[in-house]
């Protein structure tokens, strides 16, 4: 018997690596041409590349991205290290039911949040006419280069929580304890001890928020729109219209652009996360861990983790209740006297919304399943399996890290322009589907990944000689091993996926509708009321997943 | 008709060469143990048998099914071997019970339900876990998942058993009454087995032979007593048993006697290696075999006890004879009067 080629397993590898490049590289080559690809006087030129770069809101744009992505990682990493130490490794009052609070916004879409943050703290929004009438005036401009970086700053806090505070727990307490004994105080622990032991994570949460500041879009768009403030994305969104016709070389200039920071940025990343592995094994026994006293400053520590949340999650969301629940607001109206569900009855009036709200729901439940399944048969394809392939199937997985869900979103818009016999599926959900999972593929590889790691190679090899072959052994042992891993990965990528806003814009068409793809093009069009009916129906889907989460005990961290 | 040929193995793992040309056969119902250290490769030889790796070079047959041949490229997967493996964590499916898992290979095997429930069940009661069948692993104890582990294994009664360190997750105690049970039921089953362990107890017991693995080779291969009171190189001699290291310089060879000496003594023993007068060599002495004396004799030399530490059943002393430390067994406590220290010339190794 010849030794077999594992086919399925590189079938896998195949399909993934098209879906993954194809998109990469129509960005690319329609970036080489002066006209938009479909157009047969297209020709190779670099004149796209001049323009853009020649372009002063470009150049106004780049700097804009730099100020905020800098401004944001300033802000969250210290507040963000400094939360996740307070929370793993201290007495602070309500730690337990704190963690998962935490982390809400992640998993709120960014266009609400920011939706939120004009309708409550904007010229006319709920809390600025409040604070008016009390005070005579509201000293704060929302639409703000420095409002939007503090905002994106304190809304990225929980993502440097999440990998520092897994450190800090994987830190062993004897550490700690040594330096407690040895006469140091919780301060000092926590600066010359504990920080310090977890500096690769920090280092890697600093280099994920300066990233994701580069790629934001919602918050960019909502917040920095009216002050006439662009960032990247938003300059690309805006080229749209720009010049009358599509130009679709000049958005896929600034896409290779923003691909070209991300990649370097995302290469970086492994680098760290590398050495933060390092870090972690060298660390003491993680077992039990005794807080560290607070003493009086723990109700201090307390109050400020509550003010964080009552800006970041507390103040947009009532914005977005309130304003979801009264007919108008501005100056001199009372709040009690225009409450009216109006405009829920008016999101069941369009037919689009309802499919929209529908097709979310669809999308993130069953979609969601067969993400999740594609992403465990990758799993599954490079379970055990050492080599070339493998190798392959690592880096194709980061590919979609470096393009933000917007570009993603665009590049599959002309991958099904560009090859005909998928133009029919364009204005269906399974474009909508294919380019989710493509942009949320490294994130649930990740969930997928850690899943697998829990299963010993023994009982799968148990299985094989005991007669099972390798499909068996998948089906008998490992994935009955992992089917919590997959649940607990169905209700994340649940969640991600109604969160999700800026994958769908380009793709937004009759059929194809879906919650945050049509808050952002309702929001160019002002239809305030619609914008905070579907923000409710966004936040409550977000809040089903997270409860369910919460209930069957999944870790949100992935 | 099932007897196992391995022949010129090579295994290269992570750029290490772990198995450098290791041959040897397995007669039917004979039971083998590959002992040696940790690194010797030993476990990687068992997974190329098993077929969960495969060589670099080498040629594996089982009776007349070729399992594996470099030369031709010859590879049956682990599933198409019908062997049986217990590991050493054993390896029982957390989400199955008893039963399940030790169905498994015979539900593969497509044998009708009731003759699997006959045959899970006789093996159960083989075992002396009769009655747990619908228990899950966690709620076993250490010793009863090992049997459950051995009897997923030996259910199908596959040709050829393997054995990954079955014992190490077990206490000292019952670690001693396992190793009688599995010798007792290999015997009655009647099948070859394989048997990798680092405890030369545990191979002696168990095994017909044993091949004592070293750095990738067969460092020596024999039976129990052969390994243990004939070893062919220093390092077999010094793997097992508790042992006594004299160096010296060779003074004389007379046929396979040689007299081994230092400053301080002269001791004469088995010549062991290639060996001149005037080479550097060890000269090595089990401590059972060293005794102590409080008269002086041919073969001995005067000793100064350092320590003495009391065991329970004997006294091991430390003493120091000419220079250098032995150690050697009395039943007594030490007193105040010169001792020396005996080592008989038919077991005194020279190297």
């Amino acid at each position: 018997m010849r030794r077999t080629t594992p086919w399925l397993r590189i079938a896998v590898v195949l399909i993934t690596g098209c879906a993954v490049l194809l998109p990469l590289a129509i960005v690319f080559y329609q970036s080489l041409l002066d006209a938009p690809f479909f157009q047969p006087s297209a020709k190779p030129s670099l004149a796209a590349f001049r323009f853009v770069l020649a372009d002063a809101d470009f150049h106004r744009a780049f700097l804009t991205t730099a100020i905020v992505a800098c401004g944001m990682t300033i802000l969250a990493v210290p507040l963000g290290s400094a939360l996740a130490f307070l929370l793993v490794r201290t007495d602070l009052p309500g730690r337990k039911w704190l963690e998962p609070v935490v982390l809400i916004p992640i998993f709120l879409s960014p266009v609400v949040l920011a939706f939120g943050y004009v309708v409550a703290a904007g010229p006319v929004g709920f809390f600025t006419l409040w604070t008016k009438q009390a005070l005579g005036g509201a000293p704060w401009n929302i639409y703000s280069l420095g409002s939007l970086t503090v905002i994106a700053g304190l809304t990225h806090i929980p993502y440097v929580f999440l990998y520092t505070s897994s450190a800090l727990r994987a830190l062993g307490a004897d550490l700690e304890e040594a330096a407690s004994v040895a006469g140091a105080g919780t301060a000092r622990i926590a600066f010359t001890i504990s920080l310090p032991m977890v500096r690769p994570a920090i280092l890697y949460s600093a280099v994920l928020v300066f990233f994701l500041g580069f790629e934001i879009f919602g918050l960019a768009l909502v917040l920095g729109d009216p002050g006439g403030l662009l960032v990247l994305s938003t300059y690309l969104y805006k080229l749209t219209n720009r010049l009358g016709v599509p130009s679709y070389q000049l958005m896929a200039v600034v896409a290779v652009v923003i691909i070209a920071i991300a990649f370097p940025l995302i290469y970086l990343q492994r680098r760290l996360l590398g050495v933060s592995r390092h870090f972690v094994t060298v660390a003491g026994k993680g077992l039990s861990q005794r807080p560290l006293r607070l003493g009086p400053w723990r109700w201090l520590a307390f109050g400020g983790v509550l003010v964080w949340l009552a800006g970041t999650v507390l103040l947009p969301l009532s914005g977005v209740f309130m304003r979801a629940f009264v007919s108008a607001w501005g100056e001199g109206v009372r709040l009690f006297d225009v409450l009216t569900l109006d405009n829920f009855r008016e999101l069941a009036d369009y037919p689009n919304l309802v499919r929209g709200v529908l097709n979310t729901l669809g999308l993130a439940v069953f979609g969601g399943a067969l993400a999740v399944a594609w992403y465990a048969a990758i799993g599954l394809a490079t379970h055990r399996w050492q080599g070339l392939w493998t190798k392959v199937m690592d880096y194709l997985v980061m590919v979609p890290r470096g393009m933000p869900g917007l570009i993603a979103g665009l590049a599959f818009l002309w991958v099904f322009l560009f090859i005909k016999p998928l133009a029919p599926l364009r204005s269906t959900l399974f474009s909508v589907w294919l380019a989710y999972s493509v942009v949320w593929l490294a994130y649930g590889m990740r969930l997928i990944s850690s899943a697998l790691l829990q299963v010993g190679p023994e009982l799968e090899e148990a299985a094989a000689v005991a007669g099972a072959s390798a499909g068996r052994v998948n089906r008998d042992v490992t994935l009955p091993l992992i089917r919590f891993g997959l649940v607990g990965s169905w209700l994340l990528v649940f969640m991600i996926f109604v969160r999700e806003y800026s994958t769908g814009v380009y793709l937004l068409g009759p059929g194809t509708e879906m919650i945050g793809s049509l808050i952002v093009s309702l929001w160019a069009t002002g239809a305030i009321d619609i914008v905070a009916a579907l923000s409710v129906v966004n936040v409550l889907l977000v809040a089903v997943g997270l409860g369910a989460a919460l209930r069957l005990g999944v870790r949100l961290h992935g | 008709m099932d007897k196992l040929l391995v022949a010129n193995i090579h295994k290269t793992l992570g750029g290490t060469p772990v198995l450098k040309g290791v041959s040897f056969e397995l007669q039917r119902g004979e039971v083998v143990a590959l002992l040696g250290p940790s690194g010797s490769g030993k476990t990687t030889l068992l997974r190329l048998l098993a077929g969960l790796d495969h060589p670099d070079i080498g040629r594996i047959v089982l009776g007349d099914k070729l399992f594996f041949d470099s030369q031709n490229g010859t590879e049956v997967p682990a599933e198409k071997r019908n062997l049986g493996l217990v590991f050493q964590s054993y390896a029982l499916w957390p989400h199955r019970s008893v039963f399940d898992n030790i169905a498994y290979g015979l539900r593969l095997r497509r044998i009708p339900a009731g003759e699997i429930r006959e045959r899970v069940l006789a093996v159960l009661q083989q075992i002396g876990l009769e009655g747990l069948a619908e228990r899950y692993p966690h709620q076993l104890s250490g010793g009863q998942q090992q049997r459950v582990a051995l009897a997923r294994a030996i259910v199908y009664k596959p040709p050829l058993l393997l054995l990954d360190e079955p014992l190490s997750n077990l206490d000292a105690k019952l670690r001693e009454e396992a190793r009688v049970w599995l010798r007792e039921i290999i015997e009655k089953l009647g099948i070859s087995a394989v048997c990798v362990t680092h405890d030369q107890v545990e191979a002696l017991a168990i095994a017909d032979r044993v091949l004592l693995l070293e750095k990738g080779r067969i460092e020596q291969e024999g039976s129990p007593e052969e390994i243990y009171e004939n070893p062919r190189t220093i390092f077999a001699a010094e793997f097992m048993g508790s042992n006594n290291r004299l160096t010296g310089k060779v003074t004389e060879v007379k046929g396979t006697m040689a007299r081994i000496a230092n400053a301080d003594w002269t001791l004469s023993g088995q010549l062991r290696s290639e060996r001149r007068a005037g080479d550097a060599a060890s000269a090595v002495i089990r401590i059972e075999k060293t005794r102590l004396r409080d008269t002086a004799t041919e073969s001995s030399l005067p000793a100064k006890v350092v320590t003495a530490l009391y065991l329970g059943e004997r006294w091991d002393y430390l003493v120091e004879v000419g220079g250098q430390r032995v150690r050697v067994w009395a039943p007594g406590a030490p007193e105040q009067k010169p001792y020396w220290v005996e080592f008989p010339p038919e077991s005194l190794w020279i190297f």
